[in-house]
């Protein structure tokens, strides 16, 4: 496979969150790259010298009824002609709609031999309306798979909302997506390196965001303890802070974060894990991981969308302790199920 | 291999400066264009490859299709500048420019018989429009607006009746008699469509690796599936029997006689090492030319029992093979812009 596969970024986000302004700024920005824009029909940037495609969403499965092998006709399309320029772009924006499901579009870059050839998903980027994403939180599925997807979250709009409620909003987002950054914007002003190359579906940088990452993981086993087992002023006071309507959603797109010493047995989790994504690849949006696994020196790392896992040992563990750490993200995951299910499989 | 393969001998070969994106014979057979995704457009002297006219930048950002219009006096191209042009060949000076309604135009088709007072009608497909044009390049009629993008433009049956296959749909559309369009439903992404010459069958080559044929006689359908990758390939024998698909590192070719190839077998002609990128029937012999991405090409007939006649390998991996009107040279293009004539011996 080529090493010099043209980076993707795909930008998300509700109407009017501001991926428009974000795209501008991109293209705008003096940074000498030649980029390509894959725009939703409604879309309507126009910056000179850039070249903008218009595209409409044809969602195609690839075996019939299975949603994880639902991919994006129309980019499948478009990227195939951009390949085929030899002076070939420095990198490709894809803006959805604002009711686009994220998954198809990621699912391309892994399932058609031809994009994969040419392109390299980088990252998903997802445009939130600091002011707005109440409402849109509470009517909008679409907005709640976005974030799910999400290595970058743009709390934008900052200037228009208290500190108080921006905390409240950030602090839920965090607790739907604790793999993504979140950063606050105003008029999605931002350091683009913080939005391109930013190797969210690399193996390589699987868990660099592991610090954290890993102290969300840990919130939520927190979280988790007290919800199961005992009902303490925390947790109670947790209540007083979120109304009725947060809470009911923060149920549907959630994470799971599993956090464990110890060695795996590799029959028992490749037994597990196909179950899982065979079962449940519909309901997991994004997973990555570093597993220590039995007999093996290195550490194996993972990521996926859905049904689809890419993986492979990246280092030695060396004098490192042996740790499991994994995170899932997705709609109506069973967290008691996951954690079990995953300490079953150690050795 | 087989060793009784018959040489090749090749005529002569030119190169555009990138990947070439269309290939067609003038009728006369006289002479060759190609386009390329850097924006040339060349014509060449089809018998020894003399440049007769180079356009650098014909379309900004790309030509995606060229056609001759019938009477090969005029070349029309199109591009990712979102405009059509037409040239005058013999001069190779433009006559005409017009924007097609998105930014990039991909689709060209002369009808192939004179429709009314307009005469020949071009068909210009672009985002999810399809324009018509007379000889002239005025505009013929009110332009067609899809809901979908367009997959394909054909005129197909005497040459007078309008084909577009979008995403999901192919639309038929008789432009001398009166009555309806006829629609034919897709449910899988259509990246080609064909029809028999004698118009009973219409075949779509999918995204999903799939065929699917309609009896256009009955309405009755049918799906081929099991490709192993994408059915950008699918050309007709003059005759109406043989339909030849890539879709795989081999072609196949299906006996499309009496019911059609329902339950039947087909042919698989295996050479290549890659996919299939390009097809193509003699159009008054009974040769059929595949090329493939590892740079092979192959010249079958595909009924014989020692099927393969030849076979030859160009710099880079084909992007089209084209037989002129006669069936006596072979234009093969490459993904590196190179463009060889050749013959078999």
């Amino acid at each position: 496979m080529s090493t010099s596969r043209i980076p993707v970024t795909v930008i998300t986000g509700f109407l009017g969150a501001g991926k428009t302004t974000l795209l501008n700024r991109i293209l705008t920005e003096k940074h000498g790259k030649r980029i390509a824009v894959i725009e939703n029909e409604f879309g309507e940037i126009g910056v000179d010298n850039q070249l903008v495609i218009q595209s409409d969403e044809e969602i195609f499965e690839l075996n019939n009824g299975c949603i994880c092998c639902r991919v994006r006709g129309d980019l499948i399309r478009i990227l195939a002609k951009l390949a085929q320029r030899r002076d070939k772009f420095d990198s490709v924006l894809i803006e959805t709609t604002g009711m686009a499901d994220p998954g198809p579009v990621a699912q391309t870059f892994f399932t058609d031999e031809e994009v994969k050839e040419s392109f390299i998903l980088d990252g998903i980027v997802t445009v939130v309306d600091a002011k707005h994403v109440g409402l849109h939180f509470d009517d909008t599925r679409e907005v709640r798979e976005q974030i799910g997807f999400a290595d970058v979250i743009l709390l934008n709009k900052e200037d228009l909302v208290s500190p108080e409620e921006f905390v409240k909003t950030e602090a839920r987002i965090k607790k739907m997506n604790p793999m993504a950054k979140v950063y606050r914007t105003k008029d999605a002003a931002i350091d683009l390196n913080k939005v391109l190359n930013i190797g969210g579906f690399d193996l390589k940088r699987a868990l660099e965001l592991e610090p954290d990452f890993l102290k969300e993981v840990e919130e939520h086993d927190h979280h988790h303890d007290h919800e199961e087992h005992d009902h303490d002023h925390e947790h109670g006071h947790e209540h007083e802070e979120h109304d009725h309507h947060d809470h009911h959603h923060d149920e549907d797109i959630t994470s799971v974060g599993i956090s464990t010493p110890g060695d795996l047995d590799e029959k028992k989790l490749s037994d597990w894990l196909g179950t899982l994504l065979r079962t449940k690849g519909q309901d997991i949006f994004r997973m990555k991981g570093v597993l220590a696994v039995k007999g093996r020196s290195m550490r194996f790392v993972f990521q996926g969308v859905h049904m689809l896992m890419d993986g492979k040992p990246d280092r030695e563990w060396g004098n490192e302790p042996r740790h499991n750490t994994l995170i899932f993200i997705g709609r109506n995951l069973d967290r008691k199920e996951l954690n079990e299910g995953f300490k079953s499989c150690l050795a | 291999m087989n060793s009784k393969l018959r040489p090749i001998a090749f005529k002569w070969h030119a190169k555009l400066n990138d990947f070439t994106t269309a290939l067609a014979w003038s009728p006369d057979g006289g002479r060759v264009a190609v386009s390329s995704v850097s924006g040339q457009v060349a014509i060449y002297n089809g018998e020894n490859g003399d440049v007769l006219h180079l356009i650098e930048l014909a379309h900004e950002d790309g030509c995606d299709a060229i056609a001759w219009r019938p009477d090969g006096k005029t070349l029309a191209t199109a591009g990712r500048d979102g405009k059509w042009k037409l040239w005058d060949a013999e001069t190779g000076k433009i006559l005409i420019e017009h924007e097609a309604g998105a930014l990039w135009a991909e689709h060209l088709a002369w009808s192939t018989k004179p429709i009314g007072e307009q005469g020949h009608l071009l068909a210009v497909g672009a985002g999810n429009k399809v324009t018509l044009w007379n000889e002239k390049g005025e505009s013929a009629e009110e332009p067609i607006k899809f809901t979908k993008t367009v997959a394909d433009v054909a005129w197909i049956l005497g040459g007078t009746t309008l084909a577009v296959a979008t995403s999901t749909e192919v639309i038929v559309d008789d432009l001398v008699a009166d009555g309806d369009a006829r629609k034919f439903v897709a449910k899988d992404p259509v990246l080609k469509m064909v029809f028999s010459p004698s118009g009973k069958w219409l075949m779509t080559g999918n995204q999903d690796c799939s065929v699917h044929v309609w009896n256009t006689d009955n309405g009755t359908e049918m799906h081929m599936r099991g490709y192993a990758a994408k059915v950008r390939q699918l050309v007709w024998h003059r005759g109406s029997r043989w339909l030849a698909a890539g879709g795989g590192d081999a072609v196949s070719v299906w006996d499309c006689s009496g019911r059609g190839p329902e339950g039947r077998t087909p042919m698989v002609l295996e050479w290549h090492t890659d996919l299939i990128s390009a097809l193509h029937y003699q159009p008054e012999g009974d040769w059929l030319a595949s090329g493939a991405r590892d740079g092979g090409v192959a010249i079958w007939s595909p009924t014989q029992r020692n099927s393969q006649i030849s076979g030859a390998k160009i710099s880079s991996g084909v992007t089209h093979v084209k037989w002129s009107p006669d069936g006596k040279l072979l234009a093969v293009t490459g993904e590196d812009g190179e463009v060889q004539v050749l013959a078999v011996e």
